[in-house]
């Protein structure tokens, strides 16, 4: 009875997931031939280089420091390594962009350093640089590597070390021949994923001032207004990210990683050098940014950005409750009425995850703003399509709605079958069961969704910028504006602010890391 | 030769092992048996140089491995290890897995070792298969292939049927036996199943909460043993009151003769249902209480004219029904009492 409309309701979630895909799938052959010639001599060469090279260099740099210290904390014992075990996480909580204020603030020419050693006579290399953008991103998202790392080598990885030294594997030989090979899975798939956050980022690369796709898309929509242009440049984006989601399909094999036990073992005592190493990466990636920014912010001369704040929050809540909704239905309905539709509703939500924000913004704007125009001329109605609220939500909802969707998929499993059967034998009808049954037992989970999707949205930049109604500002595309504007130091604030809203989700993710 | 003298291993400041010493012969094998938690995976994981001593030594074949302050890493002692989970490495073939302790040697020396040991334990057909493609009995030969393969001194298995479907743990604890004595190994086994232990060691120590209480063969473990927390560990047991004098013991069922020395005074006396005899020709009776069948024999649960209970196994076809008295008499060769508590 219900299985009809659930399954609707899915479809109807479904389409705004597609839609972008559709668009920019389609743009290269929409576009003009003029614009494309354009394109494919001017821009994409450089874009699509710049994007790569950041992408590549991140993967290695961000892989190195994550697993060397997923290493250090999972396999080996040294002063310090239980707080500095979950300090290491925390630098997930400032975003690229905040970190780039910081350390362009500290590193470039005009900065402290740069000027003290222009007294003395010594040169300087330009800090606003493809390894400068390299070096701050990986910064900002080693903790990745480091969590999938850290948990992958205490568990089976001390194992497989025992099991090796027990063969007569020196420690160092043990970890590259049985505990890192049995890690790579995990690894691997850590470092897809920040193959994708770099090709998605789009605020920390427009602060280098560094044209990579993100930034070409924006530049194509907003300075020459090419909406043909933008949505090309949004295909060659698409076609990266699908190309690193097919290698992570291919990546699984007949051989099996799981299948070692994790019995607990001890750690191999190690000496002060590795505090001394993880000090270092917490200092580059956390406590210096931070510093800095707050001594920037002091410096500064304008006004606490409470309006931007309010902003922030409003839209971080209301997308929130958007994409949790969405969420609760896709995983309902895949649970409850499964069909190819309502499994690949869940999917599609997946997918939108993987889209960046600029990718997404131009997809979803471009064909929606074209049938709103066609509407408004055959009816006469104005619709306002560009700037309107509920466009924006909408991005945000297809972006965000995986986020939501994982702890609840989580708390749905711990609903046994069982549970639902005797209810209904108790005389529970479908819609009373998700009000007495559901909704209670997945409220913790439906919180932690909507938490994570609020905070994510506040951190985000690129789909608000291009989307958010004139002149209407969040912390976030504030400070983008100041950053365009080379106002740096009012940029520190809201930069702060943006930072400490990051710290939550993972003071809750490590809470119940350390309860398990 | 293992010589382990008074070892204390600690977590922390939490004592786990206290004052264990035992010796093993050269081609000896050894089984620690226990509840869990009683420390005896600490002492094979402190032989292996996984801990660290807080006190006492470990030596092999008179070099000293571990002691307080000193310790030779895992991969230089020459110990073969066997976990529980059989620490198969999943990236790497049988025949891989086989050769990653063979690392020193050349590659046709080591490609020849591995044929060998895959030829022992009769894997040479699953050689290219990979762990999780095995079955739980053939994964514990990859590993024992795995630890014997680089010569050890010494071998160590943890609980080594744990991970194994209980149908199949005698037949194997069969095949293990013949499998060790084949490569005339020293073996240290550590399990808490007692079947296994009197199947596959010479020597057994029994292990309760961090100390060894008896190091002995299993014969004597089950019939002498040291006190009445390894009786009622090993075997089903019952205690019956008794008063010693001079060595003899009189309790309701009857004066027996210690096999040992005991102060005079109260005594407990240790009943194995195989002692209590069903006999229609004893003067002396007791009620049945329960009656559990196990096909050729009831355990019969015995209530006496003192209202202590016994045990004791009857051969199936004398049915008698709860509540029916039945003549009973002491069969018991080896009497082992100790002093009471009270």
């Amino acid at each position: 009875m219900h299985r009809l409309s659930l399954n609707a309701l899915v479809a109807l979630l479904a389409i705004p997931s597609l839609i972008p895909l559709l668009a920019v799938a389609s743009g290269w052959w929409r576009a003009d031939a003029d614009v494309l010639a354009h394109l494919q001599q001017h821009v994409l060469p450089g874009a699509l280089t710049n994007s790569m090279l950041i992408a590549g260099g991140v993967v290695a740099l961000a892989g190195a420091i994550g697993t060397g210290l997923g290493a250090l904390i999972g396999l080996c014992e040294f002063p310090g390594r239980r707080w500095l075990s979950w300090a290491l996480v925390l630098p997930l909580a400032l975003p690229g962009y905040v970190l780039a204020v910081a350390w362009i603030g500290l590193m470039d020419y005009t900065g402290p350093i740069a000027s003290a050693l222009r007294d003395v006579g010594v040169g300087w290399p330009e800090f606003r640089s493809l390894p400068g953008v390299i070096l701050v991103l990986s910064l900002s998202l080693y903790p990745y590597v480091y969590l999938i790392a850290r948990e992958a080598f205490a568990s089976q990885g001390a194992r497989a070390m025992e099991a090796a030294r027990a063969l007569g594997h020196a420690p160092m030989s043990a970890l590259l021949r049985a505990a890192l090979p049995l890690a790579r899975p995990a690894l691997a798939g850590a470092l897809l994923l920040v193959a994708m956050e770099v090709l998605a980022d789009f605020g920390t690369v427009a602060a280098f001032n560094i044209d990579t796709l993100t930034v070409a898309i924006y530049k194509a929509w907003y300075a020459l207004f090419s909406l043909d242009s933008a949505l090309a440049l949004a295909g060659a984006l698409l076609l990266l990210v699908i190309g690193l989601s097919a290698i992570e399909t291919r990546l699984r094999g007949r051989k099996r990683f799981s299948a070692m036990g994790s019995a607990p073992a001890r750690r191999i005592a190690v000496g002060h050098w590795a505090t001394a190493v993880c000090c270092a990466v917490l200092l580059a990636a956390l406590l210096i940014p931070v510093a800095r920014l707050g001594w920037m912010a002091a410096q500064s001369a304008s006004d606490w950005p409470i309006r931007f704040a309010q902003n922030s929050l409003a839209l971080g809540a209301s997308a929130a409750l958007c994409a949790t909704c969405a969420a609760l239905v896709f995983a309902l309905a895949a649970r409850y009425a499964p069909s190819p539709l309502t499994r690949s509703g869940k999917r599609l939500a997946l997918i939108g995850y993987g889209m960046p924000g600029a990718l997404l913004a131009v997809g979803l704007y471009v064909p929606l703003a074209t049938a709103g125009q066609r509407l408004s001329e055959q009816s006469g109605v104005a619709l306002a399509i560009h700037g309107s609220v509920a466009l924006l939500l909408l991005a945000l909802m297809v972006r965000f709605c995986a986020v939501a969707l994982a702890p609840i998929d989580s708390g749905l499993e711990r609903i046994r079958v069982s549970l639902i059967e005797s209810a209904r034998g108790l005389g529970v009808g479908p819609l009373a069961m998700l009000r007495r049954v559901h909704l209670p037992l997945l409220r913790g989970g439906l919180l932690v969704g909507m938490l994570l999707v609020a905070i994510d949205v506040m951190k985000e930049m690129p789909i608000t910028l291009m989307m958010r109604p004139f002149g209407w500002d969040t912390l976030a595309t504030r400070v983008f504006e100041l950053t365009q504007e080379g106002r740096w130091l009012d940029a520190a604030l809201p930069s702060l602010l943006i930072g400490l809203v990051g710290v939550l989700p993972i003071v809750l993710l490590e809470r119940s890391h350390a309860r398990d | 030769m293992l010589e382990i003298d008074r070892i204390d291993i600690a977590y922390g400041t939490q004592r786990v092992v206290h004052d264990v010493s035992l010796r093993l012969a050269k081609g000896q094998v050894g089984c620690l048996l226990g509840p869990s938690g009683s420390g005896k995976t600490s002492v094979l994981r402190a032989i292996a140089g996984f801990e660290p001593l807080v006190g006492g030594e470990i030596r092999l074949d008179g070099a000293v491995l571990s002691r307080q302050g000193w310790i030779t890493a895992p991969e230089h002692r020459q110990i073969g290890m066997v976990f529980q989970d059989f620490a198969l490495l999943p990236h790497l073939s049988v025949a891989e897995n086989v050769a990653f302790g063979l690392h020193r040697l050349a590659p046709a020396a080591r490609a020849a070792r591995v044929n060998e040991m895959l030829a022992f334990v009769q894997l040479d057909a699953a050689r290219k298969r990979f762990p999780h493609e095995l079955s739980g009995g053939m994964q514990q030969r990859v590993a024992l292939a795995r630890a014997l393969a680089p010569v050890p001194a010494l071998l160590l298995m943890d609980e080594p049927f744990a991970n194994l479907d209980p149908n199949l743990r005698e037949q194997l604890s069969g095949e293990l036996r013949e499998l060790l004595e084949r490569a005339q190994i020293t073996a240290l086994i550590v399990t808490h199943t007692q079947n296994e232990a009197f199947a596959l060691g010479d020597v057994l120590g029994v292990m309760q909460a961090g100390r060894l209480k008896q190091w002995d063969t299993p014969y004597a473990v089950y019939h002498e043993p040291a006190d009445a927390d390894v009786a009622s560990f090993i075997g089903e047991s019952v205690w019956l009151k008794g008063v010693a004098s001079g060595g003899e013991v009189r309790s309701v069922l009857g004066t027996l003769r210690s096999t040992r020395w005991v102060a005079d005074g109260p005594v407990m006396v240790l009943l194995r249902p195989d002692d209590v005899v069903h006999d229609d020709a004893s003067p002396t009776t007791a009620r049945v209480v329960r009656r559990a069948f196990r096909g050729a024999e009831f355990l019969y649960t015995l209530a006496l004219e003192s209202g202590e209970q016994v045990l004791s196994l009857v051969p199936s076809h004398h049915r008698h029904a709860i509540g029916e008295a039945i003549g009973v008499r002491l069969d018991v060769e080896h009497v082992v009492c100790f002093a009471s508590p009270d």
